[in-house]
């Protein structure tokens, strides 16, 4: 006997619950199996953040403005640098727009997040501190690129529309970059100290010591 | 406004008491989860009272203008209404505002709680006839919505609209049992006359949208 699962439907409220679960068993997996892998490769761990960034993205789609892609973006700047930025903001823009939707505006996203990845490597001494990750000074930040993330991409809406009524807009969107912000936080505030440790595990080239340790070699 | 304030501060407040009511080491993790769960849960209220706030709607629901920008008020305004479905392309976003010189001034987005898209092309004077209006509203968006209609001995008849034909959005019988056309709303009342015949106030509201039978 077949069943047709397509004609099972949830409420949107159902469908987010069962979306957040998915996400939360994907990233305490990451988190719970990566201590058994050994690999050295950073190229393995960015690839495994890029897909969570995806997925989290598409899947957290129903609550406006909450992503984990902008705190990914910062965690990819500290611990990856620039280029990985770069990478990461436009594979994840590209990738989840497929789905979400494409137009002028990903050039924007692509930029902006890229931005705060690039600002986050350059603040990478504010953020760790005696080898450990400064919550507190990365929560900051987190909020901050919320609204720099949102401000940079409302810059598409003037292809459309009158300077005079970009600062209204602006205005008209605070929730939302306030819900983006609030949500960088909650990222931060659970995921960070975690991952963190789990990047550094993948990117010990990228620490300042073990570079030193290397040119004396 | 003061339901903004009053929003505002309940939320810094229940935010505040979530961060003390714990353990220093979980107080960001307690903070953070209530703050945005918080302002989802007050965030249509906080966001149409921003907007009202920023842009100066007309508020009262009786008057023709009701939902447009007060400083379209004693001025003609044509509104092009799609289930937002079926909207075109650029106008899926909520209900566009556009003045004459083709700018969008503001998007309101809860329109009819999100289930109408579309645009209204507004601030017009000197309008007589609706034909002549609906036609300067057309030329002011460029080809965003365009007209397709049939010209039949007692006037015009609207087959589509920026693309959008009713039996694409509503199911039409060949039969003509069941079907869908444009409907013509005069200042918010459906119109006893077409288009063509249509005789203006200076500040008219023309308004299409699809209807079904």
């Amino acid at each position: 006997m077949l069943f047709d699962a397509h004609a099972v439907t949830l409420s949107p409220s159902e469908q987010f619950v069962l979306d957040l679960a998915i996400v939360s068993v994907a990233i305490a997996s990451l988190l719970f199996t990566d201590s058994k892998f050994k690999s050295k490769n950073p190229g393995i761990i960015f690839t495994i953040i890029v897909i969570l960034a995806v997925s989290g993205r598409l899947l957290l789609d129903p609550i406006p403005n909450v992503q984990p892609v902008t705190f990914l973006a910062i965690m990819v700047g500290i611990y990856f640098g620039i280029s990985y930025s770069i990478v990461f903001a436009t594979i994840v823009t590209l990738s989840s727009n497929v789905m979400l939707e494409h137009g002028i505006w990903s050039n924007y996203q692509i930029i902006a997040w890229a931005s705060i990845g690039i600002i986050a490597a350059f603040l990478r001494g504010q953020f760790i501190q005696n080898n450990k990750l400064n919550i507190t000074n990365v929560a900051i930040f987190a909020a901050f690129s919320g609204f720099m993330f949102d401000w940079i991409v409302s810059l598409s809406i003037l292809h459309n529309v009158d300077t005079s009524f970009f600062l209204i807009y602006l205005l008209n969107g605070l929730p939302f970059d306030l819900l983006h912000a609030g949500g960088n936080v909650v990222f931060v505030a659970w995921l960070a100290n975690p991952l963190s440790e789990l990047m550094d595990r993948h990117t010990s080239l990228t620490s300042p010591e073990v570079v030193s340790e290397l040119a004396s070699n | 406004m003061s339901s903004l304030i009053m929003l505002s501060v309940i939320v810094v407040i229940v935010t505040m008491l979530s961060y003390f009511a714990v353990n220093e080491e979980n107080r960001l993790k307690s903070a953070s989860v209530v703050f945005v769960s918080m302002l989802l849960v007050t965030f249509g209220t906080i966001s149409e009272e921003l907007g009202e706030i920023t842009t100066e709607l007309v508020q009262d629901d009786g008057d023709p203008h009701y939902g447009l920008p007060s400083s379209w008020n004693g001025t003609q305004v044509v509104c092009f209404h799609f289930p937002s479905e079926s909207s075109p392309e650029d106008f899926d976003q909520g209900r566009y505002h556009i003045d004459t010189s083709g700018i969008t001034i503001f998007v309101d987005d809860n329109w009819e709680n999100g289930n109408v898209t579309g645009a209204c092309v507004g601030g017009f004077e000197g309008y007589e006839e609706g034909l002549d209006l609906l036609n300067a509203a057309v030329n002011v968006t460029g080809d965003s919505f365009s007209l397709n209609v049939t010209e039949f001995s007692f006037g015009l008849q609207i087959n589509s609209i920026g693309g959008v034909s009713p039996c694409e959005v509503y199911t039409c019988a060949d039969d003509f049992s069941s079907g869908a056309y444009w409907e013509l709303l005069n200042d918010g009342a459906y119109s006893m006359v077409g288009i063509s015949d249509l005789t203006l106030n200076d500040d008219t509201v023309i308004t299409w949208q699809i209807a079904s039978y």
